[in-house]
């Protein structure tokens, strides 16, 4: 190899060496769109609390943060499957189906196989999607559209269309603290968030899966000339997808001790796309990222909350999440056009 | 040439943009019934300018006169509705519709005007008149997508004329010609110019300029730096201007004994339809050129080898073990790798950073102990940035913002990254400009000195003299003739090439091959 290497002599023109450059540099590389939507971010929390002042309480943070948690939880498997140009619908379905088979096999078995019948059934859930995108080659919006009504209707099948009651024994108190549980100050569903934010990071910048991902969502027919095993990556995507879906649910479930085929609706399916995109990761796929997502999750959040301190009902606020996310894609729109 | 009045004059024309200054005061005029060539490298400002004259950027300061009349806030319909016409490498015309509807699209004649019908009749009618008058046999029911490219380009060019369009601008419109498609071209420029029609003619073939040219202008770095009469210059003169400097010789190519030793073997490999029962083999430390017309089946060829495109029948030996290609991962594995012909759509990735892009191919290379490790890649990287001579601002620069010769040489790097053994350049240096073209040349060189094997396939006869150790022609699908390098002349090459009297478009093949 560095044989070859000193034969291709030729003098050297630019390509600095990055190292050196050293932590500016780095900080210099931010994308200027993502300060402008930090600095947007940061404006936003001052006008709350400065008209509401119990926004800056601690109790109120960690109630919005702990919130903010199951969202971003979802949104950091959406992250994924947006980032290879694709979609992936069927998270709120998916929600709902392991909220049922949680609450059933607890119930049943106990706290531990419950929740692992419930990784599974999520993570099979998603499994069976990536198959049919990855093997198959169905559109993700299609396949994801289809497998909303397979986990949805297999969530109502299973339970016959009625909740699941009786997660408040005293037997099952264990199962509560992972929804609603305190490690010091801090809620639960935060650290499980965090740990969350970590794997993806280091799954999205720190392996080959995470480069293959980005390179199928920017050109997947380079991507296969380049060797990129596009089938198996989608797989694991809309695997990783899943599951992240399954951690949410758990948590949700957890928290309001029952199992609800309709817990995972359209909106926080919806929340979880607006959280990438509102970061501003491309629908076109091949550009964007995790930290993106996770300051589209925290707007969207502390968004509901300061408008709800301010008495702003939650369908106006519906209105403005709306505005927000157009006008953001708008905003990338114009950045991208001035490049 | 003060009889006529000039069709275009752009004088003093400057734009800038952040950052740099894409054109820094060029004088630019044409004549009626006049090709005039625009040449320089990537970057030297020719799409700036000829974008400006179609209203696709305002100029920051500068006058333009067509046929004598200042023209002010240009915009691409005014340019359009005052003569002027654009013909780009990517058409702009609408795949799904027929020939005539998109000859008359936006301008449709009306059968009844309150109903507003369309008179089919005329525009059909109309249609095969425009395109008689250019001799060219399409069907104007014919869809746009089911043409060839040389069929696409006349259609273009049927519709400038039929909107009475005075100045003509053609962006290399021969790369993707075959030689009689060419043949072809140059007898309709003839007959425009024959109706007075200006030709502001881009082109990176310098063989052409004889052909067509009139006055050439050079570019580079956004100045003019000279226009001459085509009879009163030359092409070593021209590429002088162009670069800046003389080079020594126009192909960097070293003689050498070839090792011998087959690295890969290509047997009865069948796609039917795409092409027949091919064998060759390739040597370690050999050049092996790939001629033909376009549509004989080069490309497809290639595909397959690689993996890419399923196979019918045939197989391939590399060091001895025999196998079916089964995809391009496979391949990579056995130490294969291949330069697509169309370098934006399966070379790179637009909007990844640099680094990104050659490390993906191969990110084992610098994946440790379960983490991507980027002091490493940096490293690596930054040696294939130096030794290659890309020029980008940094590792992390998206691919897009680099001109085409740095993008082929972003390729390039990929694949010496991946350490594979044999390349496949297809159509290495198309639209890569003149001083690029050399770089890329020298490193194919160096690449076999150094015991690699490439399989070049190119539609341009004097880089496969150029550069090939020996060379493989192809028609219609089959091998028709092997050359040593001593043996091959222009003439040998285009008789394998096209032994029959080819056929009309040469376009059946090419159908088959990309349906």
């Amino acid at each position: 190899m560095l044989n070859l290497m000193d034969i291709l002599k030729a003098p050297a023109k630019t390509g600095k060496d990055e190292e050196s450059q050293g932590l500016r540099k780095r900080v210099q590389e931010i994308p200027r769109d993502l300060i402008i939507l930090f600095v947007a971010f940061l404006v936003m929390c001052t006008v709350f609390a400065i008209l509401r002042p119990q926004f800056l309480h601690e109790r109120n943070i960690i109630n919005v943060l702990r919130q903010i948690a199951v969202v971003f939880i979802l949104a950091s498997g959406q992250t994924f499957s947006i980032l290879s140009a694709g979609i992936d619908l069927s998270q709120g379905a998916i929600v709902s189906l392991v909220s049922v088979v949680t609450a059933d096999i607890i119930i049943k078995h106990g706290v531990f196989w419950g929740m692992l019948a419930g990784l599974g059934a999520g993570t099979f859930a998603g499994l069976i999607t990536g198959l049919f995108v990855g093997v198959a080659g169905v559109q993700p919006f299609i396949a994801t559209l289809g497998m909303i009504f397979i986990a949805s209707g297999g969530g109502l099948v299973y339970t016959g269309g009625i909740a699941i009651f009786g997660l408040d024994r005293p037997e099952f108190q264990n199962f509560f603290f992972v929804g609603g549980g305190y490690l010091g100050p801090v809620p639960v569903p935060v650290i499980v968030g965090v740990i969350t934010l970590l794997v993806t990071h280091y799954l999205m910048y720190r392996t080959p899966f995470g480069r293959h991902v980005y390179a199928i969502g920017g050109n997947e027919r380079a991507a296969l000339m380049s060797g990129v095993n596009a089938r198996k990556v989608k797989i694991l995507i809309y695997t990783l997808s899943g599951l992240s879906a399954t951690v949410g649910s758990i948590l949700l479930t957890s928290r309001i001790l029952s199992g609800q085929p309709h817990l995972g609706g359209f909106s926080i399916l919806m929340e979880s796309i607006a959280s990438v995109v509102i970061g501003g990761t491309s629908l076109m796929g091949g550009e964007g990222g995790i930290y993106r997502t996770l300051l589209g999750a925290l707007i969207i959040g502390f968004l509901g909350n300061g408008l709800n301190l301010l008495g702003v009902s939650t369908f106006v606020q519906q209105i403005v999440i709306g505005l927000i996310i157009i006008v953001s894609v708008w905003a990338s729109i114009i950045r991208s056009r001035r490049a | 040439m003060e009889m006529n009045q000039p069709l275009v004059q752009m004088q003093g024309i400057v734009k800038r943009f952040p950052g740099v200054v894409a054109l820094g005061g060029v004088d630019f005029d044409l004549q009626p019934g006049e090709v005039h060539v625009l040449l320089g490298e990537n970057g030297a400002g020719k799409s700036t300018l000829i974008k400006i004259l179609a209203g696709v950027y305002t100029k920051d300061e500068g006058r333009i006169l067509i046929q004598g009349q200042e023209v002010h806030d240009l915009t691409p319909r005014k340019a359009q509705e005052t003569g002027i016409r654009v013909i780009y490498q990517e058409f702009n015309l609408m795949p799904f519709f027929s020939v005539a509807e998109n000859l008359f699209m936006g301008r449709e004649p009306l059968r009844d005007k309150t109903l507003r019908l369309i008179d089919w009749t005329r525009v059909y009618q109309e249609s095969e008149d425009a395109l008689k008058r250019l001799n060219c046999p399409i069907s104007p029911k014919k869809m746009v997508r089911d043409l060839s490219v040389a069929e696409k380009q006349l259609v273009e060019i049927a519709k400038a004329l039929s909107v009475d369009s005075k100045i003509i601008v053609m962006d290399e419109p021969t790369s993707a010609l075959s030689l009689h498609e060419i043949d072809k071209l140059f007898q309709i420029i003839h007959l425009l110019k024959q109706k007075g029609v200006g030709i502001i003619y881009i082109s990176h073939r310098l063989e052409e300029i004889n052909r067509v040219g009139d006055r050439v202008t050079v570019l580079r770095d956004g100045h003019s730096v000279g226009t001459r009469k085509v009879g009163e210059t030359n092409i070593d003169e021209l590429i002088k201007m162009m670069v800046g400097r003389e080079l020594k010789s126009k192909y960097p190519y070293e003689k050498r004994e070839i090792p011998g030793e087959v690295v890969l073997q290509i047997k009865n490999f069948t796609s039917r339809g795409k092409f027949e029962k091919i064998n060759f083999s390739l040597r370690r430390g050999e050049i092996l050129g790939i001629s033909g017309l376009v549509g004989a089946g080069r490309t497809e060829l290639a595909r397959a080898i690689m993996g890419v495109d399923p196979i019918d029948e045939g197989t391939v030996e590399i060091q001895g073990k025999e196998m079916h290609p089964q995809s391009p991962r496979d391949m990579i594995r056995r130490g294969l790798g291949v330069l697509p012909e169309d370098r934006k759509e399966q070379g790179i990735t637009q909007v990844l950073p640099m680094i990104q892009n050659v490390t993906i191919v191969a990110l084992h290379r610098v994946f440790k102990r379960f983490f991507l490790h980027f002091g490493l890649e940096n490293k690596l990287v930054s040696d294939y940035v130096q030794k290659l001579n890309i020029a980008t601002p940094s590792l992390k620069t998206q691919v897009m913002y680099l001109s085409g010769g740095n993008q082929q040489k972003v390729v390039v790097a990929k694949w010496l990254f991946s350490q594979v053994k044999i390349l496949i350049f297809d159509e290495p240096t198309r639209g890569i400009d003149v001083g690029s073209k050399f770089e890329v040349h020298q490193i194919m060189m160096n690449l076999v000195k150094d015991g690699n094997s490439i399989i070049m396939i190119s539609s341009e006869l004097p880089e496969i003299l150029g550069m090939s150790d020996r060379i493989l022609v192809m028609r219609e699908g089959r091998l028709t003739g092997e050359l040593k390098r001593e043996e091959a002349t222009q003439e040998k090459i285009l008789r394998y090439a096209m032994v029959e009297e080819v056929m009309e478009g040469t376009g059946a093949k090419r159908e088959g091959g990309h349906a």
